[in-house]
């Protein structure tokens, strides 16, 4: 009984050596793939600013926020979105227009976390940055 | 032979995490992906390596192995199973291999939920990771060894400790540990982010729920650490900034902190330098936690002469302090904020000011749980602060944190305006006036007490203010009914909602520290049988004593009638007891006799016993609203979950432009 609990203890030691050194003794090209970290950047900055939109509306929705403040944040925010939109744009070029895109981006953002639109009915001018009456 | 093939795993365990260690820091300088896939080969092969020797220690500690020194010491043949498989962490090499063995599991996990995930940061992390771990086996195998065996086989093992054979003893430290060790991954984070030079919100987006899940089972840790007290201590309290109990306080506040201003990282992309100093910080506190109660440093700083655990820790903290600031110093140009704040009236401000307390109340409590020893080291003589100190410091600052903990929400980011401010605030401080004057007129104690319980109402109006104007907007919009609404706004919004709930249950806390610290009674009473004492409107009548065989004990009890002054109803009964230890006759355990009602707990400790039993000594307390501090853990861990809990986000966002991004966690 002994003698196989010494050679269990003496197997799993080697066995977990073994596991630990074997991926360095493995023949390959040893480089990690590349990360493509301005796109994952800026889709990430993207997703905040859309996130900050969101949040702002909610903000706007239950009176935190007021109607000239709203207006000048929400245009500012959108103006950064659209930006970052751009970018995107240009190291993936597979989209239409960047104006569309950025609403369709809120609505889905909208949809999916929280289906809030603002305060009248949803509808939000795009270019004025406010809400449509 | 099987415990020392527990120390062999040990060992192998160390060669490995000092090889996955420097593979993971190798592996990400020269982003070498085979160095990296080893380094995390390594982690789960030390996990492994852990369990199977905590497993061996178990076995032993529940088959009586007596030859093993840290079960002699800590067990015995009669005590319970379930206290038998406590005994791991209830004595100083078992602890340290349980805490190797959470850190073990913890990075067991991290490094199957992020292998394909922020390739650049997780080789250090790894790295990091498993030089904790390095440090842990060090001490196991060089200092603390839990398989160490005696030249003889004893009859009977010296017990456990009187005072840890209690049920809240069992799982506090479990729980405690969880939230300790698992600060290690955010930092961990932290580091890698610095040294891959990838600081921009990835490492923030990605540290959050694993800082939420260990700030978690650090507050139900700290809290039930609290119930321990108040249960097994009967001194009539639950929390006496003992250094114990402050060591792991120190990190709550500053994960705490760090919670809150990893938030403004990720909305603004500001506070980069602060966040990651607040990590450290965390980590260095859990180490210098770790480190102080094991020691004997604050009892008396010749202890750590004796301690043979203390050098490593002090080696480790060097290296935790000077590492990481070198680091720091390196990548200082890299931190810089994005933006600014926009104005003092918003919500990242008002975020700050609350890093700043939270900050400042780590530092009184740092200063005043190392003050004994820094007078024993300049003046040679020990001088204590105790309490006082540190209600007078730091109540007022907590005050000011629930002050801003209302204040915060009601501001939106980047900017609030007046008039937006006034309609905010207007029915919080209506609701705050009330309860003030309510309190002043029907239960005046003093002014603290009034402004203490106003706050509290002023925050907790606040909450419902902004849950029932988030129900009534989605309302508005989907046309739910109340329910679905309020179950809609925190599935679709659970990190604001989960954090106002967070923030109810601090509140329920606050009100339970006023009521203890306020309104308590209390009195010292030797009661004949039949005889009755009244205190508080409550009347009780001691009965008679009884005694009662556990297995490794005798329990005697007092039994108390408790009726009501007033009305002379009876409530119910009341059991003190005293247990006394076969293996520790000198150390009698307190077992408070208890009744709880959501207005106050009744609260009796069984000083002594004369004439055979016939008259007995109590204390009895009335402790105003204490149950609402147990109703606020609960709260404050529901809060966390829900704030935590992934929720219907956006696949499809970050994968607009056609593809999707590595390193973005789900």
């Amino acid at each position: 009984m002994l003698w196989i609990i010494l050679l269990f203890g003496i197997l799993l030691s080697i066995a977990a050596v073994i596991y630990v050194i074997w991926p360095v003794l493995r023949p390959s090209d040893s480089l990690f793939f590349e990360e493509d970290d301005p796109l994952t950047e800026l889709i990430n900055r993207k997703d905040t600013v859309l996130q900050a939109i969101k949040d702002l509306e909610f903000d706007y929705q239950v009176g935190k926020i007021d109607d000239e403040d709203f207006e000048r944040l929400n245009a500012q925010l959108r103006r950064q979105a659209l930006g970052l939109l751009k970018q995107i744009e240009k190291i993936a070029p597979d989209t239409t227009n960047l104006e569309q895109k950025l609403e369709k981006s809120i609505a889905k953002h909208r949809r999916v976390e929280d289906s809030r639109p603002s305060r009248q009915n949803g509808a939000v001018n795009v270019r004025a940055g406010k809400p449509v009456s | 032979m099987i415990f020392d093939i527990g120390y062999m795993i040990l060992i192998t365990a160390l060669a490995l995490a000092i090889f996955g260690m420097i593979a993971g820091l190798w592996g990400g300088y020269k982003r070498n992906l085979n160095l990296t896939e080893s380094s995390y080969h390594a982690i789960f092969a030390v996990a492994g390596l852990v369990a199977v020797a905590a497993v061996i220690l178990w076995y032993g500690l529940l088959t009586d192995q007596f030859q093993v020194k840290y079960i002699w010491n800590h067990s015995e043949r009669s005590l319970p199973t379930f206290y038998k498989f406590a005994a791991l962490w209830g004595g100083q090499a078992g602890s340290l291999l349980f805490w190797a063995l959470l850190l073990s599991g913890y990075s067991a996990i991290v490094g199957l939920a992020f292998r394909r995930k922020q390739q650049a940061i997780m080789p250090y992390v790894n790295s990091v990771l498993l030089a904790t771990s390095t440090f842990f086996l060090a001490l196991l195998v060089f200092a603390a060894n839990p398989f160490e065996q005696v030249n003889f086989v004893p009859a009977d093992g010296r017990g456990l400790n009187p005072l840890l054979q209690n049920y809240w003893m069992v799982i506090h430290p479990v729980m405690l540990y969880l939230g300790y060790v698992g600060m290690v991954v955010p930092f961990a984070f932290a580091v890698g982010a610095l040294a891959s030079r990838k600081l921009e919100r990835d490492w923030v987006r990605a540290v959050r729920r694993w800082t939420l899940i260990p700030w978690m089972f650090l507050s139900i840790g700290i809290i039930m650490g609290s119930q321990w007290a108040y249960m097994e201590l009967g001194w009539g309290g639950y929390w006496a900034w003992d250094p114990v109990e402050n060591a792991s306080f120190l990190p709550w506040l500053t994960g705490t902190a760090f919670l809150h201003s990893i938030i403004i990282q990720e909305q603004r992309g500001i506070l980069k330098v602060w966040n990651v100093v607040l990590i450290w910080l965390t980590y260095f506190l859990v180490i210098l936690g770790t480190f102080t109660t094991r020691s004997g440093i604050l009892e008396s700083v010749h202890s750590f002469a004796r301690s043979n655990i203390g050098p490593f820790f002090l080696g480790f903290l060097i290296i935790i302090v000077f590492g990481f600031l070198w680091l720091l110093f390196n990548r200082l140009h890299l931190l810089r904020g994005e933006t600014e704040i926009d104005s003092m009236a918003s919500r990242e401000a008002a975020f700050l000011a609350n890093n700043w307390l939270f900050a400042g109340l780590a530092f009184t409590t740092l200063w005043g749980t190392f003050f004994p020893m820094f007078s024993e080291i300049i003046t040679g003589s020990r001088i204590s602060v105790a309490a006082p100190f540190f209600n007078k410091v730091n109540g007022p600052l907590f005050l000011l944190l629930v002050i801003l903990m209302g204040v915060g929400p009601l501001m939106g980011w980047r900017r609030t305006s007046l008039d937006a401010l006034r309609k905010q605030f207007t029915w919080p401080l209506i609701a705050a006036a009330a309860v003030g004057i309510f309190v002043a007129i029907l239960f005046p104690s003093g002014l603290y007490s009034v402004i203490g319980l106003a706050v509290c109402a002023f925050a907790a109006a606040t909450i419902i203010q902004e849950f029932t104007r988030g129900v009534l907007a989605r309302r508005r919009t989907s046309g739910d009914n109340v329910l679905t609404a309020m179950a809609n706004l925190l599935r679709r919004n659970g990190r604001r909602y989960g954090g106002y709930t967070v923030h109810l249950g601090i509140v329920l806390i606050g009100v339970a520290i006023i009521g203890n610290e306020f309104y308590q009674s209390t009195t010292n009473v030797t009661l004949a049988e039949g005889e009755s004492v009244e205190l508080a409107g409550y009347v009780l009548t001691f009965e008679g004593l009884t005694d009662t065989r556990g297995s490794n004990f005798t329990e005697i009890g007092a039994h108390l009638n408790v009726t009501s002054a007033r009305t002379g109803k009876e409530i119910g009964t009341v059991v003190p007891k005293r247990n006394i230890y076969d293996k520790a006759p000198d150390q009698p355990t307190s077992e408070v006799g208890l009744q709880i009602r959501p207005t106050e707990d009744v609260y009796v400790v069984l000083n002594g016993w004369e004439s055979a039993g016939r008259t007995a000594t109590f204390t009895i307390y009335i402790n105003p609203l204490t149950i609402w501090l147990w109703i606020g853990g609960i709260v404050l861990a529901l809060g966390t979950m829900i704030s935590a809990w992934p929720h219907p986000r956006r696949k499809s966002e970050i994968s607009l432009a056609g593809r999707t991004p590595m390193g973005v966690p789900a």
